[in-house]
């Protein structure tokens, strides 16, 4: 594999694992809305 | 390594190496047929609970299980078959296949594809250590707060276990499904544009996309229910400000994508074997593939459906109501061009043929009785019932689990080197056809004559018992269709390795290799790619791709 | 008495489509509009699917078919249809769903009439609260054609309130407040049971309803304890 091609791999991976962490970050950010803003 | 990594190709030294090879193995074909053992090993313990299950609710009053066994149970046949069947199962086809399929000779990351691998089984024993910790997880795959969020209502070590042995699985999808993005979308052989994937592909990039965007919030709200049944938060406890409202708003905004997740590659494994055993090119390629995708989107607008009797302000129920029902157009989309691809075909009935044709009509069935639960008129009845049940198993065995035979018909040959025994796989068709039949139709009437889910039994006054008994004897017809199957996998393996390069007239690359493929997946230079059809291309032009007089199954 | 499981006679008393009010006379007819529908997709779509599958068997090894690779005019027909289809399920459901979910419109005279019933939902039975403040177990009186405004509550896990021929089912929540309606226009026995799983005792959580005269039910809730 050549190596231009692995970085660019690399980089693509990196960035979709730092979008899941990101998703769960949300994930804590709605359940803070939502109890923040008195619901029943 | 490669030389010495022939898999099946030569006698199995009788020494510790060729175990340790294969745990060790970062080969993609290798780590695919470990999650077909893996999963299949989880989907016959999942199976048998169920049939423990079925011959409890075959009467009533019955005490074959008392009613803690039977929630253990079901928690667990329901986790089973989900995390660690349905979802996997596909990781299976998708590792082995879909380097082959773009023209790749791995996937982007082999060793992080080998360490995700190992976590299924990992995660798959710790959920049912519980079993040997005073009782595994028992509040439904669902495991709604508070029953599952507090220890004063679930005890169990258990329960806790669950959660961490989802949370280990999770893990493993997300990085299989950053696994298969890399790979799609780097690293492709030249000439395969976006348009000329094989549409297994495209359905794996939109279920990985899912996966990857999803499950974050399933490991989010398992880990808030952990923090409150271990170290006092309050995230869905009432008494102290937490909402249980919140617990399934965030459980089923992954939820309902996971069901996209279990049946999007099994759109994609049939709309592989449609064209090869009709003739035809798939009718409406763009459609199929741009209709994958609005599935995806559309399914992350949807998940309110499975709270339409929680107390949600009526226009959020009118709005997701609305968007269930769009969500219909592009899967009504789906079965018309399957019908349109048989349609002026010259059909020709292997086994996975017969599945693809049964996965259609199922399939068909399971949609349709989801439009019932999507009017919020009808669901205010059918919500928490056997309606619900049937329509759930029309959809993930009348649907994923046929796909899956489907596949492993199609690409047995390919893994194995070997074929399956034709006629053994029809009887497995017509007694899985019957037996599923038998066992889910009648779950819709008692539905509407009010019988709820998940309950360990019933009254005879209730008049629910002739219809369960009969679904009992259906759950039986199905456990012989699979142990057909399992015999008729064993004496294959145990056959002869005869299996040509191309046994089916198949129209994409993995079958341009041998059966099964070397090590480095191709030892040829790739036919050009100019369709979305390359070997049909290559085999109209005059190229033989197996050997002359080759016996064809 | 209280400790066995309660089982009161259902013998088909729980089958929405047997009717028994206002509520399930407008989900009846919901339920057969979509039935019709759907059977003729199921038998239009699947009879064409099965037709397929037996018309176009393969005649001879060699014999290749016309590579159709799509029609632009039925690919827009079979999108355009059932969107149009379902936009009328969709009004279908959105002009009767308030009055499922909250009964007869407040300026109305029926809603004059409306009778208010606190539903408790335990691990693992139901309480009834009427308007005198006092209760009974398991089983309700409701007087013939009055609406009831149901409150539900749960003391511990979500529980499901739900009479399938009275009217449509809703959560009881613990911290939360829900609000559903329920309508008997016959009198006679109705019967019904926890829809949301709450544990081991889950299916043990009858519900019986009565709906009989005004008069009985105001005898009936008069001797009832406090």
């Amino acid at each position: 594999m050549h190596r231009k091609n692995a970085a660019a791999n690399m980089r693509l991976g990196i960035t979709l694992t730092l979008i899941a962490i990101l998703m769960m970050a949300v994930a804590f950010g709605w359940a803070a809305l939502y109890l923040g803003t008195s619901h029943g | 390594m490669a030389a010495a990594d022939l898999p099946l190709s030569r006698p199995v030294p009788r020494n510790y190496q060729a175990v340790w090879d294969w745990i060790t193995t970062t080969d993609h074909k290798r780590i695919g047929l470990l999650y077909l053992w893996t999963t299949m090993a989880f989907f016959l313990v999942g199976g048998l609970m169920a049939l423990v299950m079925r011959t409890q609710l075959a009467q009533p009053n019955n005490d074959l299980v008392t009613a803690s066994q039977y929630n253990q149970l079901f928690t667990m046949h329901g986790t089973t078959m989900i995390f660690l069947f349905t979802i996997p199962v596909w990781s299976a086809f998708g590792n082995f296949m879909l380097p082959l399929m773009i023209g790749a000779k791995d996937m982007a990351f082999p060793r992080i594809n080998a360490f995700a691998y190992w976590l299924i089984p990992l995660g798959g024993l710790v959920m049912y250590s519980g079993f040997f910790f005073g009782g595994a997880a028992s509040a439904g795959w669902t495991g709604y707060a508070p029953l599952a969020d507090s220890k004063l209502y679930t005890p169990q070590a258990g329960q806790d276990l669950w959660i961490l042995g989802l949370y280990i699985v999770g893990i493993a999808s997300v990085m299989g499904a950053v696994n298969f993005l890399v790979t799609i979308h780097q690293m492709r052989a030249p000439g395969m544009t976006w348009f000329r994937l094989p549409l297994f592909v495209w359905a794996v990039e939109v279920t990985s996309a899912l996966v990857l965007l999803a499950s974050p919030f399933l490991a989010a709200v398992g880990a808030m229910v952990l923090m409150d049944r271990q170290i006092g938060t309050d995230f869905f406890n009432p008494v102290h400000g937490g909402n249980v409202i919140l617990y399934q708003l965030i459980f089923w905004f992954y939820s309902h994508p996971a069901v996209y997740i279990m049946i999007l590659p099994g759109f994609g494994v049939i709309s592989e074997i449609l064209p090869v055993f009709t003739r035809k090119p798939i009718f409406g390629y763009r459609a199929m593939a741009m209709s994958m995708a609005a599935i995806g989107v559309l399914g992350f607008m949807v998940f309110g459906h499975h709270m339409f009797t929680v107390g949600l302000p009526l226009p959020v129920q009118i709005f997701f109501m609305a968007a269930t029902m769009v969500i219909a157009v592009p899967t009504g989309i789906k079965i018309f061009n399957w019908l349109g691809t048989m349609w002026g075909g010259s059909i020709r009935y292997s086994s996975a043929m017969l599945f693809a044709v049964g996965f259609i009509l199922m399939f068909l069935i399971g949609g349709l009785d989801g439009v019932f639960l999507a009017s919020l008129g009808i669901d205010y009845e059918l919500n928490g019932t056997y309606w619900v049940v049937a329509h759930i198993h029309y959809v993930l065995v009348g649907g994923s689990l046929f796909a899956v035979f489907a596949g492993l018909y199609y690409w047995w040959p390919k893994m194995f080197g070997r074929y399956l025994n034709e006629r053994l796989g029809k009887w497995h068709f017509w007694l899985m056809l019957i037996g599923f039949n038998l066992t889910f139709m009648p779950m819709h009437f008692l539905g509407v004559m009010g019988m709820p889910r998940r309950i360990a039994t019933y009254s005879a006054a209730s008049g629910w018992g002739p219809l369960n008994l009969l679904e009992t004897i259906g759950s039986y017809i199905i456990a012989i269709a699979i142990m057909v199957f399992l015999y008729n996998m064993a004496i294959s393996l145990h056959g002869p390795k005869t299996a040509v390069n191309d046994p089916w007239e198949g129209n994409s690359l993995e079958w341009f290799t041998s059966s099964p493929p070397p090590p480095e997946d191709f030892n040829k230079e790739l036919p050009p790619i100019e369709s979305n059809r390359p070997l049909r291309d290559f085999r109209l032009r005059g190229n033989a791709i197996n050997p002359p007089g080759a016996v064809l199954p | 008495m209280a400790a066995v499981g309660a089982v009161p006679v259902f013998a088909s008393n729980t089958n929405f489509l047997n009717g028994g009010g206002p509520s399930t006379d407008r989900i009846d007819m919901i339920f057969w509009v979509f039935t019709a529908i759907a059977l003729v997709v199921l038998l239009g779509v699947g009879g064409a699917i099965i037709y397929a599958a037996f018309h176009f068997r393969r005649r001879s090894p060699d014999e290749m078919p016309k590579q159709v690779h799509g029609n632009n005019r039925i690919e827009l027909a079979w999108t355009i249809g059932p969107l149009v289809v379902l936009v009328a399920l969709f009004i279908l459901n959105v002009v009767n769903v308030g009055y499922l979910r909250h009964g007869p419109s407040p300026a109305s005279p029926a809603a004059r009439q409306e009778i208010h019933i606190k539903v408790i939902g335990r691990q693992f039975y139901w309480t009834f609260y009427y308007p005198n403040g006092k209760y009974s177990l398991r089983t309700m009186e409701i007087p013939v054609n009055v609406p009831i405004e149901i409150s539900t509550e749960s003391l511990d896990v979500i529980h499901g309130f739900w009479v399938p021929q009275l009217g449509a089912k809703i959560d009881a929540l613990p911290g939360i407040v829900n609000h559903a309606f329920i309508e008997g226009n016959q009198l006679g026995t109705f019967g019904g049971q926890c829809y949301e799983f709450c544990g081991v005792g889950h299916d043990q959580m009858l519900i019986t309803v009565k709906v009989v005269s005004m008069a009985q039910y105001e005898s009936y809730i008069q001797h009832l304890p406090t």
